[in-house]
């Protein structure tokens, strides 16, 4: 696996190399995260072996997200998601692999905008992916 | 087999234990989120939801909503305005097109304030 993104100091705009894969990280979609999104949404909490609920992968997703880059500055902004879901959701108690590639980067009216791209494979069959925009702080 | 009219709603009282058990979810601790002291000192002047928080509950109600005849497929939105903690969410999706199972996703507060606001398309189960 590639690993994360790992730096001295915060990740700026200048550095995200467009159109290269940038960093791979392994997430669980564990019982005790599946529990945790439970008690959030107060929804039931399936078990483990369970169809995993879509949101605990978008979840997964936003982990690796921030495990994959580090450091980062303070004050970045989500502005939009992408998303994709393929196939039967993976189990609980399964691990992902998420592969980040940055798509674009533009500056525009002062703000720097980033599209990171992501791919979450169980084993080699992909499970989500999609696009992350947003508004870099430095 | 037609797509429901509306997915959802979920609602959800955000405050700071929501959005420290979000945080500990998704490892993203970042202080707008989670402190409302340094959060008071920003833009935004008082600590606002984590946007996929949001999102996930829009995403929880149309897969509770939608199964088990259909599943999510797509999805497509913007975090079009910050979503203070300590509001309650509401977040759900309305059927814009029946033949193509495209919903209008949304999360609003309770003044009807979109903070998230896109599209969903659902399809059969295999």
């Amino acid at each position: 696996m590639m690993g994360p993104a790992l730096k001295d100091t915060p990740w700026t705009f200048a550095d995200f190399p467009v159109g290269e894969t940038m960093a791979e990280v392994a997430v669980d979609l564990s019982a005790e995260k599946a529990a945790l999104w439970s008690g959030i949404s107060g929804q039931p909490a399936p078990a483990a072996g369970a169809p995993a609920p879509r949101a605990l992968m978008v979840a997964a997703m936003m982990e690796a997200y921030i495990r994959a880059l580090q450091p980062r500055p303070p004050g970045n902004v989500h502005a939009g998601q992408t998303l994709s879901f393929h196939g039967p959701a993976p189990e609980v108690g399964a691990v992902l692999t998420a592969r980040f590639a940055c798509r674009a980067k533009e500056e525009k009216k002062g703000r720097r905008w980033i599209t990171l791209g992501v791919e979450m494979f169980e084993g080699e069959r992909k499970t989500l992916s999609g696009e992350i925009l947003s508004i870099w702080a430095a | 087999m037609t797509y429901p009219e509306t997915l959802g709603p979920l609602t959800l009282a955000t405050g700071h234990d929501t959005a420290m058990a979000y945080g500990e979810l998704t490892a993203d601790f970042n202080p707008i989120h989670c402190d409302p002291e340094f959060a008071a000192s920003s833009p935004f002047g008082k600590a606002i939801c984590h946007g996929t928080m949001g999102l996930n509950l829009a995403i929880e109600a149309a897969e509770r909503s939608l199964a088990p005849a259909f599943a999510l497929r797509d999805v497509k939105i913007r975090f079009s305005r910050p979503a203070p903690v300590g509001e309650t969410l509401r977040a759900g999706a309305t059927l814009t097109d029946a033949a193509t199972g495209t919903y209008a996703l949304w999360v609003e507060l309770p003044d009807g304030t979109r903070t998230t606001e896109g599209t969903l398309i659902a399809e059969p189960v295999a």
